[in-house]
């Protein structure tokens, strides 16, 4: 899914870029630079109540929804921006400019924005990061072996298949002793925890 | 020979036979006794004696009792015998997971890291900014004394990862119905 390299819209750009058209230039210029230093981990997403108060000091009235939605959209361009080799100011303010219904005005406050921090966004695009596909596990456990006669130790042996950005599907086996699999399982419950709370 | 030296034999067969450590050699040992006034031939008698011990210990995960039982025959003087002892009972855990993991012939977990990002690219701009967590697995192999690593990456949203944890939960209680049956 590439917006700047393959023109290919997501669903509610149109809605979000329609919000964003609405804000104060110094306000849109403000935002655009908490993205971009939110994308290089300088600083935390920004927040929808502040941004609505400041849009209400200038009479302009977005629902919460509306402003998370001008967040997401800049969030999702730069870093697709940040994906395209070369994407020059003026090819970034063409397409957009193209593709969106964005304002001369509002564009060219985010293209200022891209020609500025481009070089220093992270690299973003991660080649090796996968989807996980499936998970599959047995426990079994060992009551004798060459290597040691007494050790009845349970083994947990997990199956996983990962799809690549190739679309292409690995899949990868490996065994943990007790110890390693409570480990595993006390990250997987951070995780879990932590997702449940953003 | 002192409690020092017997200690020092203790701790360097231990790294021989379970680290793998190559440089503990009969040489090195002879060096690290010098100030005791064991000869070679002692330190060779001494290795011979105390190796097997340390393998049956290790191999078959044995108690203290068993390993009392081991050690009468060979008459140790009493601080030795009872510095052996307790030698076993420090050491047994990380004997008995280096074993474990010897039995693990393919590839085994030996590292997970993880982030939580908030996902900003998607069809569907309402996903945009959920939560979303990548996760790298490291698996390594014992290949010929060589620790071979792939590191597997991959995301994983809120849902996946429930699922996932309930999966986790039921291999916990199975685990814990197989522990109790043990004992």
């Amino acid at each position: 899914m590439s917006f700047f390299s393959e023109k290919r819209s997501p669903k509610g750009i149109f809605t979000a870029i329609n919000s964003l058209n609405k804000f104060p230039q110094q306000l849109l210029a403000k935002l655009c630079q908490d993205v971009v230093d939110a994308l290089q981990y300088k600083g935390s997403v920004p927040q929808v109540s502040h941004y609505q108060s400041e849009l209400e000091k200038n009479s302009i009235d977005l629902g919460k929804n509306e402003v998370q939605s001008t967040i997401n959209v800049l969030f999702f361009l730069y870093r697709d921006a940040n994906r395209v080799s070369n994407l020059d100011q003026k090819q970034f303010l063409e397409i957009l400019q193209k593709q969106t219904g964005i304002t001369n005005q509002a564009g060219k406050v985010l293209a200022t924005i891209w020609e500025r921090e481009k070089e220093n966004l992270p690299s973003l695009s991660m080649p090796n990061v996968g989807k996980l596909i499936d998970f599959k596990w047995k426990v079994g456990v060992t009551f004798s072996s060459s290597i040691s006669e007494n050790l009845v130790t349970p083994f947990i042996t997990v199956n996983i298949s990962v799809s690549n950005t190739d679309e292409l599907v690995q899949t990868h086996s490996f065994e943990m002793s007790v110890p390693e699999f409570k480990e595993f399982a006390r990250n997987l419950k951070e995780i879990n925890q932590l997702l449940e709370v953003i | 020979m002192e409690l020092k030296h017997f200690d020092f034999f203790l701790n360097s067969l231990v790294k021989k036979l379970y680290h793998k450590d190559k440089s503990i050699t009969n040489e090195y040992l002879q060096e690290g006794v010098i100030d005791s006034q064991l000869g070679s031939d002692q330190v060779i008698s001494l290795v011979d004696t105390l190796e097997p011990i340390l393998l049956q210990i290790g191999h078959s995960d044995l108690s203290q009792n068993a390993l009392e039982k081991l050690l009468e025959p060979l008459e140790l003087r009493q601080d030795f015998h009872q510095h052996f002892l307790k030698f076993w009972e420090q050491q047994r855990d990380e004997i008995r997971s280096i074993v474990r993991n010897e039995l693990i012939f393919n590839d085994r977990l030996s590292g997970v890291s993880w982030r939580v990002d908030m996902k900003t690219n998607s069809k569907k701009i309402s996903n945009i900014n959920q939560p979303i967590a990548i996760v790298e697995l490291l698996l390594s192999r014992n290949q010929q004394e060589r620790e071979d690593t792939k590191s597997i990456m991959f995301e994983i949203d809120k849902t996946q990862i429930s699922n996932l944890v309930n999966q986790i939960e039921e291999i916990e209680s199975l685990l814990e119905k197989g522990i109790q049956q043990k004992n």
